[in-house]
């Protein structure tokens, strides 16, 4: 104020020396006043007492905020009696013209400055220069967000637009007249849009109450910004409805702008809180802190992970449960983080698994390993309910490696023997190997709403490659059940958990009890024993695209009996056409009949089983050859039947079947 | 290759926005379930292509060019329907080379494809040529 009031006394005295009619010029190498400095003044007036005057500064910093070929043209000028301008015109590069008036009377010094920004806007300032505590008070409406945002460089891009409501009051304090600013900005229909239009908004609304004062070389105050309403595009990220709050004290020296007691209120979420410090020159983070407790998982999920996921094809989960998190920043990123999840639930969409009672600590960092720990109280995989387990791992920026664990399914468990994942040249690779423990069939079953089943059945799953979203099985997975086994080699597993999982794999199957399994599917009792073999099996989507399989009576000494229940069933399979076909020897007689071997071959290709038997008879093919007393054949000749309808036959005498005792 | 344009017209013929009736060799389980997927998807992308905010990419995929013209409420939407589709069709082109008993065509049945989308996009759409935007 001082300067800028010895300018003016110049500029008196230098009109009280000359003739009040001379025109008046002056030139000033700067001149300063509370947040405006001026360089290049140059003044031209008719007179003291009135008349036209033009004043120019080559540059103006107004608020920190640079502008260039400042110029104020008044219609009538005088700084006798009373300091005025009026039909004046305020312009600087990029700004107005835009008409202005303003008076400066009394002892107090009394401004008052109305400046027209557009046709509907009008910016008025007040104040008292003099005094002990002098102020001004700028209060406009509407004003363009253009107008504000020119001292951000960095939002440009972005074409930022509202109507903002501005009521800003500038004190001077103490005896060294520090400058305090206290402004109130509402904004309406706000909008910003980056050119790709995948960070946008619109008609945002949002309050920013800023209390500012100069402290030496920095500014230091408060910040609060409410987000009360309208639409938000981040990336994948869309918000709406606002609610949100913004808060922070703060310190902006040359250098740096340090957030510290910052609080992010997100709604129906919880609250951030942290601090920030951000470097001016590269307008980028150089370090923040920010600690979270008791964030809603649901809503986080809800608002922040889904989307994520969904952007990328991603399938999508269900969360419920509370999380504390903590993350450290610094200029190079995300240095290190913990989260921590309690009561925590989480479901897949499409029902392939859920885990219950979550009790989880994840810490992670950049530079080096960290030891994290998941409790699960149950969950299912898929219907198959899988009870209490704890999960160790160390993970770090090139592994993840798990401790081993059992994970009790139903009456057994599965024993992860090794989970380990790492990263070669930019490439997550990983190894597996797991046993499942001999488990109650009865038990599997009836979790799966399958028909009961008898027995137990256990796996050993030796080793198991991840590279390139293909898991790869080395060696065999052996599964046993119906008192036999069943191998699978050459397992692979194409991308699955992406949309469409493909499944290659050869199965052996041997000495498979044929009275267990066909107890179980009510299909008719079969005693004896089963081997099988299937080689390039492929499913899509776990649906079998291809295969050849050729099932076969063991070799070895045990009982072989057919009841009429499954001949019927057999007949059944055939398609109605059938019946004729399938040779019948005392059908109706026995109930049991004896048989040799069965044998029975399918090749499926495009939807079509092509099948064969045992050998070829009368144009057709041996599916049982009779042997004992009374003996029984089956005899097929349908040799191209359609997988789907074969199936749907299959589930029908599965179904409806009674049980043969 | 010349193997692999007779393929990819084949399935152009059943396939498509583009999708249309056919009695092809190439009907594998895969296939189908790809192709209902796809033009199931297809109702929603077809307004998305026509206003210009997605366009046809020469990897024989789909691309948000620009955002802008899709309403913000929408634009989550969009990008995961794109993801879908993108995943369909990469899905296909392998699914294709794989039923055919040829995996290593897969790149060129990728190529083929998307020329043969571009040739057959709707005017007014937009596809991709040298890293270029130009409209049909």
């Amino acid at each position: 104020m001082r300067p800028l009031r010895r300018c003016v006394a110049a500029l008196i005295l230098l009109g009280t020396h000359s003739s009040a009619q001379a025109a008046i010029e002056l030139r000033f190498e700067s001149m300063s006043a509370p947040a405006v400095e001026l360089s290049d003044v140059r003044i031209a007036a008719a007179g003291l007492d009135g008349g036209r005057a033009r004043i120019t500064a080559a540059r103006a910093l107004v608020a920190g905020r640079a502008l260039q070929h400042v110029k104020l043209e008044c219609g009538d000028f005088a700084v006798l009696p009373e300091v005025h301008c009026r039909g004046g015109r305020l312009s600087a590069d990029g700004y107005g013209p835009w008409p202005i008036e303003f008076t400066l009377r009394g002892p107090q010094r009394a401004l008052r400055v109305d400046v027209r920004l557009d046709a509907e806007v009008t910016a008025t300032v007040t104040g008292a220069l003099a005094g002990d505590a002098p102020q001004m008070r700028l209060v406009s409406s509407g004003v363009p967000l253009a107008f504000l945002v020119g001292a951000f460089p960095a939002l440009k891009p972005y074409v930022p637009g509202a109507q903002v409501d501005v009521d800003a009051t500038l004190t001077m304090t103490g005896a060294e007249r520090t400058p305090r600013l206290r402004a109130l900005l509402t904004a309406r229909d706000g909008r910003f849009g980056s050119a790709d239009g995948l960070r946008a908004a619109d008609s945002l609304s949002a309050v920013v109450d800023i209390d500012v004062q100069r402290d030496g070389p920095d500014w230091r105050g408060t910040l609060v910004m409410d987000w009360r309403g309208g639409e938000l595009l981040w990336d994948s990220i869309y918000l709406t409805g606002g609610g949100s709050v913004l808060s922070a004290d703060f310190r902006l020296s040359p250098s740096a702008l340090d957030l510290t007691s910052l609080a992010l209120e997100l709604a129906g979420i919880g609250r951030l809180t942290g601090d920030a410090t951000l470097d001016r020159a590269s307008t980028s983070l150089r370090a923040a802190r920010v600690q979270g407790v008791e964030l809603d998982l649901k809503v986080l999920n809800e608002r922040f992970v889904q989307p994520l996921f969904a952007a990328r094809g991603w399938p999508a989960f269900v969360m419920q449960g509370q999380a504390d998190v903590t993350a450290r920043l610094d200029n190079a990123g995300l240095h290190s983080a913990t989260l921590t999840v309690r009561n925590g639930h989480v479901n897949d969409a499409a029902g392939r698994y859920s885990l219950q009672r979550l009790e989880a600590n994840l810490p992670w960092r950049r530079d080096g390993a960290t030891r994290m720990r998941v409790t699960a109280g149950d969950g299912r995989f898929g219907r198959v309910p899988v009870g209490r387990f704890v999960l160790d791992a160390e993970v770090a920026p090139d592994h993840v490696t798990v401790q081993p664990v059992r994970i009790p399914l139903l009456d057994a468990g599965l024993q992860l023997n090794l989970l380990r994942f790492h990263r070669e040249d930019g490439r997550w690779t990983g190894d597996l190997s797991a046993d499942l423990e001999p488990l109650s069939m009865p038990e599997l079953t009836q979790a799966l709403g399958w028909p009961r089943m008898a027995g137990s059945v256990g796996a050993s799953v030796p080793h198991v490659r991840w590279r390139d979203g293909v898991l790869s099985l080395d060696g065999q997975l052996l599964i046993q059940v119906f008192g036999g086994y069943i191998a699978a080699s050459g397992l692979q597993v194409i991308e699955p958990f992406g949309a469409t999982p493909r499944v290659l794999s050869d199965l052996q199957m041997r000495y498979v009890d044929l009275d267990a399994l066909t107890e179980t599917f009510k299909f008719g009792r079969i005693t004896g024993r089963l081997d099988g073999d299937v080689t390039g099996l492929e499913l899509s989507r776990w649906v079998p695209l291809a295969f050849d399989a050729r099932v076969l009576s063991s070799e070895g000494d045990y009982p072989r009996t057919i009841s009429q229940s499954a001949v019927d069933s057999i007949t059944a399979l055939g398609g109605a056409g059938a019946t004729a076909a399938i040779q019948r020897i005392f059908l109706g007689v026995f109930e049991r009949f004896g048989y040799r071997r069965i044998g029975v071959s399918c090749r499926l290709r495009n939807g079509v089983c092509e099948m064969d038997g045992l050998s070829d008879r009368n144009g057709g093919f041996v599916l049982i050859e009779g042997g004992g007393v009374p003996a029984i054949s089956v005899v097929g000749y349908n040799r191209r039947v359609d997988w789907q309808v074969l199936l749907e036959r299959l589930a029908r005498v599965t179904e409806t079947k009674p049980v043969l005792q | 290759m010349k193997t692999v344009h007779r393929i990819v017209l084949l399935c152009l013929l059943y396939a498509g926005a583009v999708w249309a009736q056919g009695n092809l060799e190439i009907n594998t389980p895969a296939i189908s379930q790809l192709r209902d997927a796809m033009q199931a998807r297809h109702a929603q992308l077809a307004p998305h292509y026509a206003s210009g905010a997605l366009g046809l990419t020469a990897d024989g995929r789909i691309a948000l060019r620009d955002a802008n013209v899709v309403p913000l409420a929408q634009r989550q939407t969009v990008q995961g329907l794109v993801a879908q589709e993108n995943g369909d069709r990469d899905a296909l082109y392998r699914e294709i080379a794989r039923a055919n008993g040829h995996p290593e065509w897969e790149a060129d049945i990728r190529s083929t494809f998307a020329q043969r989308w571009i040739g057959r996009a709707q005017s007014g759409w937009y596809v991709q040529s040298g890293g270029q935007w130009s409209r049909k």
